[in-house]
């Protein structure tokens, strides 16, 4: 009472207690994100060409993009590109018969500097010989952040970097060819996403995008619960790789009984698999055990009665 | 001048200058332009050093025949890409080499243990969702001359990115020489493939 008293008379407690209360109902939306002292960024991150000829100049560009708080110089060096495992991990150290791209790209700079909020836009070229080997070639121009190490003390300098990717497929002897390795859909779930799991490979000597269907039905009526075919999910296959993949209907119901099928293409190659799938929460089929249980004692007991009878 | 007088001054005021400013908002051209607007956006993925400390990590605690010496240093990624990223580490000369004038002894990349000479890292990301940190990066690994993946984003990062901590640790053993020793790793981030690009 006494403070309610206090808090009525004083007219500037009460302005400060608005005005404090008004601050902090505020500050969650001028939620500020901290930038940091330097934020090497590069956009686009790829560039999937397509063909290139023999004999033919290709020029492209890229962006290095500085938005930290300082300036920063930075240091590019072109790359081989491959990927290890089905996963598709980089890998920018291993040269094979599908990176000789790399001796191709000329840059338009090995080093640079960006101010803040500046952009410098890196010009490179690929000058295919007219030798060169049908199939597909993928590098990488890396960029890293030149930060001076001027420790004396035991650690590590770690130079941070960001990769821009280039492929193309040079017109010449290819083939294309590839196969689903794995086509699997699961038949029990105890709850969503359906995630329907694939691995194709490519055998051939171009890279190539596999494409994923999903379909979903319902098991009774077969009305169509989900699809991603006006949204096909496609992952670039390089050859000689295997490539893990997974679609997935993320909205899917807690329960429920289904038909889903899985369409997978690489090249002229087709795998479809379709499967009952029924979606059965843990707490749902203890019970439906629990009821079966019930049913299997109440009829045994019964019989037991009939024959002491 | 009375209360009432002074009350009826400043509403007058008021009126006066509220009379004033509406033509401008009510006398305003009546025709309507329409125009679109378009903004593109590529793709992007950044890697960030919080502070220009965080180019080089000092590993403390090292002693001969101790325990493991650690020092920490966070890496924050960002990307739109929906596909995520990957977050590699890798080095050119996977040996702390000693700096010290007339030296040339190593510590060795490898699992730190006590009572052997070696340095390795580990990865976390503490409060980070999608983010896997790789089985081979949770506890104490090999830096290598390939890219080791050590985090794996699965889709585009929030506006605060996705802070991975990376934890160098080294040890001593018996008979190393003392000295100041010092390496390089290069940490890498690619961006995923947009399943639909």
């Amino acid at each position: 009472m006494r403070l309610f008293n206090f808090i009525k008379k004083s007219k500037a407690c009460a302005l400060l207690f608005l005005a404090v209360a008004a601050v902090l109902s505020m500050s969650p939306a001028t939620h500020a994100v901290d930038v940091p002292d330097f934020r090497l960024q590069v956009s686009p991150t790829r560039n999937n060409i397509g063909n290139l000829e023999p004999g033919q100049t290709y020029e492209g560009t890229f962006k290095v993009q500085n938005t930290g708080k300082n300036d920063f110089k930075y240091n590019l060096t072109v790359a081989p590109y491959t990927v290890q495992g089905q996963n598709y991990d980089p890998d920018y150290s291993k040269n094979t018969e599908y990176t000789e791209i790399t001796d191709w790209i000329v840059l338009s700079e090995e080093k640079g500097g960006v101010e803040v909020n500046g952009v410098d836009e890196i010009k490179y070229k690929i000058q295919v010989p007219s030798d060169a080997p049908g199939g597909s070639q993928s590098a990488a121009i890396l960029v890293s952040l030149d930060e001076e190490n001027a420790s004396e003390s035991t650690g590590v300098q770690t130079v941070r970097q960001a990769a821009y990717l280039i492929y193309a497929n040079i017109s010449g002897d290819t083939r294309s060819t590839g196969q689903v390795l794995e086509n699997k859909i699961p038949s029990i779930l105890f709850a969503p996403p359906v995630i329907a799991t694939s691995v194709v490979e490519n055998t051939g000597n171009i890279y190539t995008r596999a494409e994923y269907l999903l379909e979903v039905k319902s098991f009774f009526g077969g009305k169509v619960a989900y699809t991603n075919a006006d949204n096909k999910d496609g992952q670039t296959i390089f050859p000689n790789t295997e490539r893990y993949h997974e679609v997935a209907w993320e909205d899917a119901p807690q329960i429920g009984l289904f038909k889903v099928k899985q369409t997978i293409k690489i090249f002229d190659q087709v795998s479809e698999v379709e499967k009952v799938v029924f979606i059965c929460p843990i707490w749902f089929l203890i019970i439906i055990i629990a009821v079966i249980g019930v049913v299997i004692f109440w009829i045994v007991s019964r019989i037991f009665k009939r024959r002491t009878a | 001048m009375s209360k009432t007088t002074k009350a009826l001054a400043i509403m007058g005021v008021v009126a006066g200058l509220g009379v004033a400013a509406l033509p401008m908002s009510s006398y305003a051209a009546t025709d309507t332009a329409s125009f679109g607007v378009q903004v593109t956006l590529d793709d992007y993925i950044s890697v960030e050093s919080a502070t220009a400390e965080d180019a080089y990590v000092t590993i403390t605690g090292v002693t001969n025949n101790g325990g493991i010496g650690t020092g920490t240093n966070d890496i924050t990624v960002k990307t739109n890409n929906k596909s995520g990223y990957y977050l590699q580490i890798s080095a050119a000369e996977t040996d702390l080499k000693n700096t010290t004038a007339g030296e040339a002894s190593t510590i060795p990349a490898g699992k730190p243990q006590q009572g052997t000479s070696a340095w390795g890292y580990k990865a976390a990301a503490d409060g980070v969702t999608n983010v896997t940190i790789e089985t081979a990066a949770a506890d104490y690994a090999a830096v290598g001359t390939t890219p080791t993946t050590i985090a794996t984003g699965a889709k585009e990062t929030s506006d605060d990115g996705d802070k991975i901590t990376l934890t160098f640790g080294a040890t001593a053993s018996a008979s190393q020489a003392q000295g100041t020793y010092q390496g390089q790793v290069t940490v890498t981030a690619t961006s995923g493939e947009a399943p639909s690009a």
